[in-house]
């Protein structure tokens, strides 16, 4: 009996795990209360590719991102692969600081503990260094190694993004 | 007295003989599935170093081992100096690998500036190198699926794209963030080409070599699944013999110390 309870608390735990948690569309809707400002696109060349490239280690999968700007604020929704599947993951950039980040859908087998708040809450108000680095170190899960470096590359991706945004809006 | 303790230790060799006997060709036998499962499993603790799943067999009777064939679904498109493929889930322009994509591919057109392709439920924009520019799906507000796509104008250089979706027709004015509805006036569908055998076998090659990871090939070395459940009871059994070895060897060594002391 108790080996059946184990097994089905073990495949319910599981099955909620995977999947996807929130739609692009709610995520936005949520960050910008329901006003979603017109989506804008960032083009991935020169130097914006060069940084891009530093932060993930090879060179970014797509050459165009979309982003959605209201003033000092931009929000992203990224993807990147854990192990071997995307994790998409939103992003709300305020003043050159995290605001949100948000695990919107997570395809893998393990490591879905980036979701829960514990983890997340260390990315609040972090910022980028000039070596395009988080301010801050932050905590690993064990069994979640991949999709934990996942996570920390697409806050540095969504920080430096916000930061060639803001750049070109100036000029 | 000296006669009869003679005997004893010859009659207490003679029994433990079997036991010895069985130590030695099961210490050896098992010995070479031990140095296995410590390599491999060296291996798979450092997987990442090593980056085993990086790394794919191209060896083709291991393919073969593992029933790893070209899948039903396979669909080709010719641009003037290039060509695109979709093999199963896989797509390629020429050698290079794009994001997958499982829903069927419909066609391609090579435009000024871009290559567009359609699929039912995506549509993939690359620049004429073949470099990804965005692949859009529903959550990029695609209307999807996707049933044809072509263009309004024979002319690509005047031809609008165009998707239809549910006898509906759609184009973006907006470099594809958005797309809005259109009467259909023109409509010049793409097709798909049929592959000739150079094609095929091109992209054969491809396909096969990026499904079997060294990962896995590992993995399976070190749990015998390489060999089926063959293999997984003859680890099992060498399990069982280094435990039997184990104890086997206590039990001779403590019958021999008793005897020096």
């Amino acid at each position: 009996m108790r080996y059946f309870l184990f097994l089905i608390i073990f495949f319910s735990v599981n099955s909620y795990a995977k999947g996807i948690y929130q739609s692009n569309a709610d995520f936005l809707n949520e960050v910008f209360n329901n006003d979603i400002p017109k989506t804008q696109m960032l083009w991935i060349l020169d130097d914006v590719k060069k940084g891009a490239t530093k932060i993930l280690g090879e060179k970014p999968a797509q050459l165009r991102v979309r982003y959605w700007k209201n003033n000092q604020q931009t929000a992203w929704i990224l993807e990147e692969v854990g192990k071997e599947k995307l994790i998409t993951v939103g992003l709300l950039i305020e003043n050159n600081q995290l605001h949100q980040i948000k695990v919107l859908a997570f395809r893998e087998s393990r490591g879905w503990e980036v979701k829960e708040s514990f983890f997340l809450e260390q990315f609040s108000q972090a910022q980028l260094t000039s070596k395009l680095q988080l301010d801050r170190s932050i905590d690993g899960i064990s069994g979640a190694t991949l999709s934990v470096r996942a996570l920390k590359k697409l806050a540095r991706l969504a920080l430096f993004y916000h930061t060639q945004v803001i750049a070109k809006d100036k000029v | 007295m000296l006669k009869r303790k003679d005997n004893k230790i010859q009659r207490n060799k003679g029994r433990l003989l079997p036991f010895i006997k069985f130590h030695r060709w099961a210490g050896l036998s098992s010995f070479l599935l031990l140095l296995l499962v410590s390599i491999t499993g060296i291996m798979l603790n450092h997987t990442e170093e090593l980056s085993l799943d990086e790394h794919y067999i191209s060896t083709h009777w291991l393919q073969t081992w593992y029933g790893i064939k070209m899948p039903e679904q396979q669909n080709y498109l010719n641009f003037k100096n290039d060509s695109f493929a979709q093999v199963g889930k896989q797509l390629y322009f020429n050698r290079s690998r794009l994001p997958d994509e499982e829903s069927p591919l419909l066609g391609g057109y090579q435009m000024d500036h871009y290559i567009v392709i359609g699929l039912r439920n995506a549509l993939y924009l690359l620049t004429p190198e073949g470099e990804l520019i965005e692949k859009l799906n529903a959550d990029k507000n695609l209307p999807v699926p996707v049933t044809r796509i072509g263009l309004s104008n024979i002319e690509a250089a005047s031809g609008q794209l165009i998707i239809e979706v549910d006898n509906k027709y759609y184009t973006s004015r907006d470099e594809f963030l958005t797309w809005v509805e259109v009467q259909r006036k023109e409509f010049y569908p793409f097709l798909l080409d049929t592959p000739n055998a150079a094609n095929k076998a091109f992209y054969r090659d491809i396909y096969l070599g990026n499904e079997l990871t060294l990962e896995r090939v590992v993995l399976d070395l070190h749990s015998g699944r390489l060999l089926g459940s063959l293999g997984i009871y003859l680890m099992d059994m060498a399990a069982v013999i280094l435990i039997m070895l184990g104890l086997s060897g206590i039990w001779v060594w403590s019958r021999r110390f008793r005897k020096i002391h």
